[in-house]
């Protein structure tokens, strides 16, 4: 019976485990797919604020994901071997969004357009990579 | 000058033009579906700047260089066996080509751009996740080894065939780099052949080109007189296949 409990005990801290990683995910893109909803609205309504608020959202959904250490443990199971192409992928957000930035300082509008159809390709990429669309 | 000679002078362009293509700095798509670019004729080096020798290339072994572009990276293979030829491809937007086949002794060297036609993954100087696997090794791009794997997305190319796109969500081949073989048994690289992503790439990856290259202008300079080749590892710090 003990050796069942203690099963039963492994079982449900792993599943617990797993669920807080899930949310942890979900948490993080939400944050950056806020982000990127921002800058779409920005560029569509010329609200400025908006984009530079998009930008910082995203950048921090970024180092949100850095904080967490290993991509590996991060990834859902089936596509953590990924992990570098993830780590990549980080990479070029950060480059995209920082660029988006730079445009949008320098008042570059075609610049900050082509910025975030990169950042958005950048985004489906991973995605269609890790989630397998 | 007298008509007769203004005659010679063209007929003679013409006919040197037909023999080296690569004389010709411009896109030819010809009605039958060719689609090819000629740039300046580079001669392949070794990074101590002596010229490479289709012979002494190791088989499987992937090399890179530059061409058309200064950042534009390359594969050059010396694949095991004796690759097709005459090979019709198509690409993304329909247009059809013929690509001839390989150079060398054996029939066996190849060279294609190192970028993915699907959303640009390419050779960089920090990673590659794009490489040729070798025949014995395994790949989830596809059944067996041999092919040119792209890591993003799994993309497989069959570089025996021009580069066909095997597997994967690329829409078309490889764009081929045309290798001239000469007597000497050095390597030459003159054009392009089939469509290339080189304006989507230039625009796509400023923050690299100005952190490897020194800026987006410098990297788009056209290769001049020699191409420096080298192994994949010496080229880039990691290769990632999957």
């Amino acid at each position: 019976m003990k050796k069942v409990m203690a099963l039963l005990m492994i079982f449900a801290l792993s599943t617990s485990a797993f669920s807080a990683e899930q949310k942890e995910r979900i948490s993080d893109m939400k944050h950056m797919a806020d982000g990127m909803g921002l800058i779409m609205n920005g560029l569509l309504y010329n609200y400025l604020d908006n984009i530079n608020a998009g930008v910082k959202y995203i950048q921090e959904g970024v180092n949100s994901i850095h904080k967490k250490g290993n991509l590996k443990t991060y990834l859902p199971a089936d596509t953590a071997y990924a992990y570098k192409f993830g780590e990549k992928s980080l990479r070029r957000i950060m480059e995209y969004s920082n660029e988006l930035d730079e445009a949008m300082k320098a008042k570059d509008y075609d610049g900050a357009l082509e910025s975030a159809s990169l950042l958005m390709r950048q985004c489906n990429s991973c995605h269609s990579r890790v989630r397998g669309w | 000058m007298q008509r007769r000679d203004f005659l010679r002078v063209v007929g003679t362009g013409a006919a040197v033009v037909a023999v080296y293509p690569s004389m010709i700095g411009q896109t030819l798509y010809a009605d039958d579906g060719q689609l090819y670019k000629a740039y300046e004729k580079v001669q392949l080096v070794g990074s101590d700047g002596s010229p490479i020798k289709a012979s002494t290339l190791e088989k499987e072994k992937t090399y890179v260089f530059n061409y058309p572009h200064v950042a534009a990276p390359c594969f050059l293979i010396n694949l095991p066996e004796k690759a097709d030829s005459e090979v019709k491809l198509k690409s993304e937007d329909g247009i059809e080509y013929i690509w001839s086949g390989a150079v060398g002794k054996d029939s066996s060297i190849v060279a294609y751009t190192a970028i993915c036609p699907h959303q640009l993954t390419h050779i960089n100087k920090v990673d590659s996740f794009i490489s040729y696997v070798p025949k014995a090794a395994k790949t989830m791009a596809y059944t067996e080894g041999g092919v040119i794997v792209c890591a993003s997305h799994l993309s497989a190319f069959d570089p025996k065939r021009g580069a066909v796109n095997l597997s994967g969500p690329a829409p078309q081949p490889l764009a081929s780099i045309v290798l001239e073989h000469a007597k000497d048994d050095t390597l030459w690289a003159v054009a392009v052949l089939g469509q290339d992503k080189f304006h989507e790439y230039f625009k796509s990856f400023r923050s690299e080109f100005k952190e490897q290259w020194g800026g987006k202008r410098k990297a788009k300079k056209l290769v001049s007189f020699s191409a420096p080749t080298v192994v994949i590892n010496e080229y880039t710090k990691d290769v990632i296949q999957y």
